[in-house]
């Protein structure tokens, strides 16, 4: 601990922190642009000089470490002279139009100006301005604006582990942009946004729209991965206007789907409304008769003819709810995994995102964890910039796959085998790894790194790497599809796995299906299934937020809240509870899952009990040792193609989320420089795919580090119904030109 | 007194930059010394006796500087600093295309002093020939086994390597320098830490100027005592000096230090042009303030003199003005020079260098007003030491010292709008 004097005031702090962190203990205000807490100090803006005894120049505070019995003043003349300096400065060609900035009020420039700039400027030449560039769907960059203290350039190196935008010119030309993208979406964006100290980098979303200051900040939680991230939503007249990351919680970022996922509370198209079907339609005719409608609909079912289907994101409270209204009526059956996945969650024995950033080693299997888990891809580029050693092995990984150190690239089918052949110990030549690479990951396992799995990996590897990893003593983390796993597996909320259920209901053995909030056409890459089981159900009850391709077979719909509409508890891959608080107050007929479960309980004359009193999450026990199962691939091609929803366009309700899927306006084709060597392919080619019948018009995107023979393909289009044509993620196709 | 030939005893032979010349007249029998009969130790320990100071224009003690290098297993690196980009400095250049031998064997020397096997020559890009005649010495040397894996059979191991810039005058700056070498942006880095601690790939690294590591094989063979018998108290040895301006024999000259200002004016460099007056002189460099013609009489070359009179001896880049000079236009043309070459990365200087070029600007098209004198001295409080990297300090040297001694020319051009000289 070092003791040091801040304008006469002591304090005491760690012997490495830095004058402006020793000044902050203090409570003396230090001004600052460049500086962030969860950056590396730079030093550029030169705002935070300060007088230190005995040191002949002023010294930046940010970067300067204290030393026992230091003197600082912050206070004297010189140090005014050189901060009113460096606000003239900074303010020479700022274009001074606040009025009609977006970053008015939150401006970092601006407060310090106010609070120690000089009210006038000896400045009368010429402003110089830099024409305003807009950077695909999310971020504009007004140059005029920027002062160039790189955090969103440091920002993308440090934790992105590098992304196309950089400080570009020299001087006070200096331009901050992107060396060949037009456009920047690459997952974080939303980072600079919020990272930018001045109206330099603003959303496109908030643009416009509304004034800071007007803004009450309401505590949610986003809902689209298992991360449960913290967000503050900017709330005015009942209505969310912008989401910020305000809280260290899990970890300093989030990313897009978060910053920018609100706006379905948003949409214009979001049905407020319980509905009824009358013939062809669904129509509104008053709550009371829609509840009688379900009432006496459900009465006509045994309970073993009822089944629901939850969605990701689930709270705590509702798969409570779920739960006592199940056995309320002793419903029996319930799935959570629609993403035909075939296990149930393992946990994880790591505790905090920043046990990831702090590895040394990581091994990171399977995937597609960047766009099922993007902040956790994102702190382990984070732990990339910090030195860490990481080895993927994976089909296909967008986001990782071109930043990590060591790439094990194997196309999809071998994905299973090849991780349980490492786990077993026992090199199998079939599933594509050579020899040699399969020793270098052995010996790479012998340096104990953390292991990562994605969602992708099924039951049988999940549970030798939990049972590898605990007689080793390593740490790992295994992923899974749905955010609500957890959640769900407590309550045991799951059955035989949706394909099993769906086929039930095709069989007419379920009759009556409560569907929660998910597009089954979307999210179950068996889309021929859905659509017979569909067809043939007798009675469907949708909740949800918009009109979509599930909803259109339902019999009731019944409108939900969302975000800071409900109060709710979720509980994290680390196994923490995060709470979000209900800010909105709702309009007409929304409800949460559960109110619409007690009121219809309630109707049927049984009370349902909403209060939940604890919760411990129960996992997986590893038991026995089994073999992968083989993955049968249908249709017939030359090539083996991967079908994945792509990161824009993967998240809950994505009907009501338009500035995000500007970002993945078409649906792409990924394919390996190889083939298109071969095929004479080059990006934005149009081709067609063909899955043994229909065929699909994608557009090319060539992909350096995917394996010569593997396509990846996106689903999750509107009125682009691949995933009918398609029994399971992984199929054969032929390529059509 | 007049020239004293140490670094340019060479350069005037036929073929100085061939290998065979360059051993004729002893060459690398001083390395040779070095490597056979001398410790590391002992060789910084001459060279701390020596007195010898960086003549890139800092002037630190280059004994001090090597022995900042920590004891420990990274490898270490040395780099030689022929990014000569100073306006009015071409010193290294003479030693660079004429001698390079005597800079390679001061470079192995050195090298072997700081323990390093690596060392890196950073050229300036504008300096193709020069990087050319580099490159075929250091192949001549190597074929003949004086560098390479076993340097005159030694065992010690010193690889150089020629890397040529860009043309960014800021990585002349040891720290830009190095993020260049590495291939990165050539923006100075934050220090500390030092790169005596932490440089090129963060190892430990002694960044030192072509005039600088010439000079090591003279103290090596004539012992430091001897090189600090020569010039003055704190100044020894001798020095380039790059003479250039309004002078009838402009071009390179080796002095002793503390030799009088006067030997090189007016006997070497043969004094202002006939019928013209000396007005000002900026001694260093464009970096270091300019003196006038009275601040110049009686003052002698060596650091000490010279900062005495508030400028700085610097890279010993003397530049002559006599009075046909307009100093505005001079201020003018040397802040426009700091502005295209900031880096960008600290606020006072890049904003403060366009700025000053703004005002200049409007003062030299006749729109200038009073207040912007007293506007453009105060720049002096806002950037002085306040900037990441010297540069700022450097664009302040001719712009105060210029319109605080002429501040006269200054107002009648205001006045008048027009140009007075």
């Amino acid at each position: 601990m070092a003791r040091i004097t801040i304008d006469g005031i002591a304090v005491e702090v760690r012997d490495d922190a830095t004058i402006l962190e020793a000044a902050r203990k203090a409570g003396i205000d230090i001004p600052y642009f460049c500086y962030h807490p969860y950056l590396k100090p730079a030093g550029l803006c030169r705002m935070c000089l300060v007088e230190v005894e005995g040191m002949p120049k002023l010294t930046p505070a940010c970067v300067t470490q204290v030393r026992d019995g230091m003197v600082v003043r912050t206070d004297t003349p010189r140090v005014k002279k050189a901060r009113e300096g460096i606000i003239e400065f900074q303010l020479l060609h700022h274009p001074l139009d606040c009025p009609y900035c977006d970053q008015a009020g939150e401006c970092m420039l601006q407060d310090i100006t106010y609070r120690y700039g000089r009210a006038t400027s000896r400045f009368v030449d010429e402003k110089e301005l830099f024409p305003t560039k807009f950077y695909g769907p999310f971020i504009v960059y007004e140059q005029s604006r920027c002062i160039l203290c790189k955090r969103c350039v440091r920002f993308t190196h440090e934790y992105m582990a590098g992304t196309d935008w950089n400080v570009y010119f020299r001087a006070a030309h200096s331009l901050i942009g992107t060396y060949e993208n037009k456009e920047i979406a690459d997952y974080f964006t939303c980072n600079l946004v919020e990272i930018c100290p001045v109206g330099a980098i603003t959303s496109r979303l908030y643009r416009y729209k509304v004034r800071y200051w007007t803004l009450e900040w309401a505590r949610g939680v986003c809902r689209e991965c298992g991360l449960f991230c913290s967000l503050d939503y900017g709330i005015r007249e009942n209505k969310a206007y912008r989401a910020k990351h305000n809280v260290n919680s899990p970890g300093p970022w989030i990313c897009d789907k978060g910053y920018f996922g609100f706006e379905c509370m948003n949409h214009p198209e979001r049905i407020k409304f319980a509905l009824e079907r009358r013939e062809n339609k669904l129509v509104n005719v008053g709550l009371e008769k829609v509840l009688n409608g379900i009432t006496q609909a459900l009465g006509r079912y045994k309970p073993e003819e009822v089944a629901f289907i939850l969605p990701s994101g689930l709270s705590v409270e509702d798969a409570a709810g779920i739960r006592n209204f199940m056995d309320n009526f002793g419903i029996k059956k319930a799935e959570y995994r629609v993403g035909m996945e075939d296990y149930l969650p393992f946990g994880s024995n790591v505790d905090s995102l920043e046990e990831i950033s702090e590895a040394r080693n990581i091994l990171v299997l399977s995937g597609d964890i960047s766009n099922s888990y993007p902040v956790i891809a994102l702190t382990i580029c984070e732990a990339i910039g910090k030195g860490a050693n990481v080895v993927l092995l994976t089909s296909w990984d967008y986001y990782l796959m071109k930043r990590v150190n060591n790439l094990f690239c194997i196309k999809p089918s071998c994905e299973d085998g090849a991780i349980y052949s490492l786990f077993s110990g026992k090199w199998d030549e079939f599933t594509g790894l050579s020899r040699e690479e399969y020793e270098r990951l052995e010996a790479f396992l012998q340096t104990k790194p953390m292991i990562v799995l994605g969602p992708r990996a099924q039951e049988a590897v999940r549970a030798l790497i939990v049972d590898y990893a605990i007689k080793n003593g390593l740490k790992y983390i295994i992923l899974d599809r749905s955010s609500s796993s957890y959640v769900a597996y407590t309550y045991g909320l799951f059955c035989k796995g949706i394909d099993s259920l769906l086929e039930e209901v095709k069989a007419g053995s379920v009759k009556a299906l409560f569907v929660l909030g998910v597009d089954l056409f979307r999210e179950v890459p068996n889309g021929k299934l859905v659509r017979d089981a569909l067809g043939s159900v007798d009675f469907m009850v949708y909740m949800g937020l918009f009109f979509n391709g599930t909803a259109r077979y339902a019999d009731y719909f019944l409108p939900l809240t969302e975000l800071v509409e409900e109060e709710a508890h979720f509980v994290n891959v680390f196994g923490k509870l995060t709470k979000s608080k209900k800010s909105l107050a709702r309009e007409y007929e929304e409800r949460s899952i559960r109110e619409w479960l007690k009121l219809i309980s309630e109707k049927m004359g049984k009370k349902l009990d909403l209060e939940v009193r604890e919760f411990k999450p129960k996992f997986v026990l590893v038991e026995g040792n089994k073999k992968p199962k083989d993955i049968v691939l249908s249709g017939s091609g030359d090539f083996e193609a991967l079908f994945e929803i792509p990161f824009y366009r993967n998240f809950r309700y994505m009907e009501g989320k338009s500035k995000l899927l500007e970002a993945s306006p078409e649906p792409v084709l990924n394919v390996s420089i190889y083939d298109a060597r071969s095929l004479g392919l080059s990006n934005g080619d149009y081709v067609s795919l063909d899955i043994g019948g229909p065929s699909f018009k994608y557009k090319i995107r060539v992909f350096d580090e995917l394996v010569k023979g593997v396509l990846v393909a996106d689903t999750g289009f509107e009125g682009f119904p691949v995933n009918e044509a398609l029994n399971n993620r992984i199929a054969k196709v032929k390529i059509k030109k | 007194m007049g020239e004293y030939r140490l670094l340019l005893a060479n350069v005037d032979k036929p073929g100085s930059h061939k290998l065979e010349v360059y051993r004729k007249a002893g060459g690398y029998e001083r390395l040779r010394k070095a490597l056979f009969e001398m410790k590391p130790d002992e060789v910084v320990e001459e060279v701390k006796k020596s007195g010898l100071r960086g003549r890139g224009g800092a002037g630190f003690p280059t004994g001090v500087k090597w022995g900042f290098v920590p004891k420990t297993d990274l490898p270490k690196y040395l780099i030689c600093n022929a990014d000569e980009g100073e306006p009015g400095t071409f010193k290294d250049r003479v030693i660079i295309e004429k001698d390079p031998h005597l800079l390679l064997e001061g470079i192995a020397i050195s090298a072997y002093a700081i323990g390093a096997h690596e060392a890196f020559i950073y050229i300036r890009g504008e300096y193709e020939y020069g990087a050319r005649i580099l490159e075929s010495a250091i192949r001549e040397a190597e074929e003949a086994g004086i560098l390479g894996d076993n340097a005159l059979g030694s065992g010690y191991r010193i690889k150089i390597v020629v890397h040529r810039g860009a043309g960014a005058y800021v990585c002349g700056e040891e720290t830009a320098l190095i993020n260049s070498l590495e291939g990165r942006r050539g923006h100075p880095r934050l220090r500390p830490p030092f790169p005596a601690s932490k440089g090129v790939y963060q190892c430990p690294t002694i960044v030192n100027n072509v005039e600088t590591l010439a000079s090591v094989p003279f103290i090596v063979e004539k012992g430091g005592d001897w090189y600090a018998s020569l010039g003055t108290e704190k100044s020894k040895g001798t020095k380039l000096f790059s003479i250039s301006g309004h002078i009838k024999r402009p071009g390179v000259y080796e002095l002793i230090l503390g030799t009088p200002f006067d030997v090189l004016l007016n006997e070497l460099a043969g004094g202002v042009r006939d019928g013209r007056k000396l007005k000002a002189v900026i001694p260093g460099g464009s970096s270091t303030p300019m003196l006038t013609a009275e601040e110049v009489e009686g003052m002698t070359l060596d650091y000490e003199n010279i900062q005495a009179r508030g400028s700085q001896l610097g890279s010993g880049a003397v530049i002559v003005m006599d009075d046909s000079t307009n100093i505005v236009k001079v201020v003018w043309r040397l802040a426009k020079f700091y502005a295209h070459e900031s880096c960008g990365q600290c606020t006072p200087c890049r904003e403060g260098t366009r700025w000053m070029v703004q005002i200049l600007d409007r003062i030299v098209r006749g729109e200038g007003r009073m207040e912007d004198l007293d506007v453009l001295l105060d720049f002096e409080s806002i950037m002085a030491g306040n900037c990441l990297c010297p540069l700022g300090d450097a664009a302040l040297g001719p712009l105060i010292s210029g319109i605080t001694k002429f501040r006269s020319e200054f107002e009648a051009q205001i006045k008048s709008g027009r140009c007075l000289v």
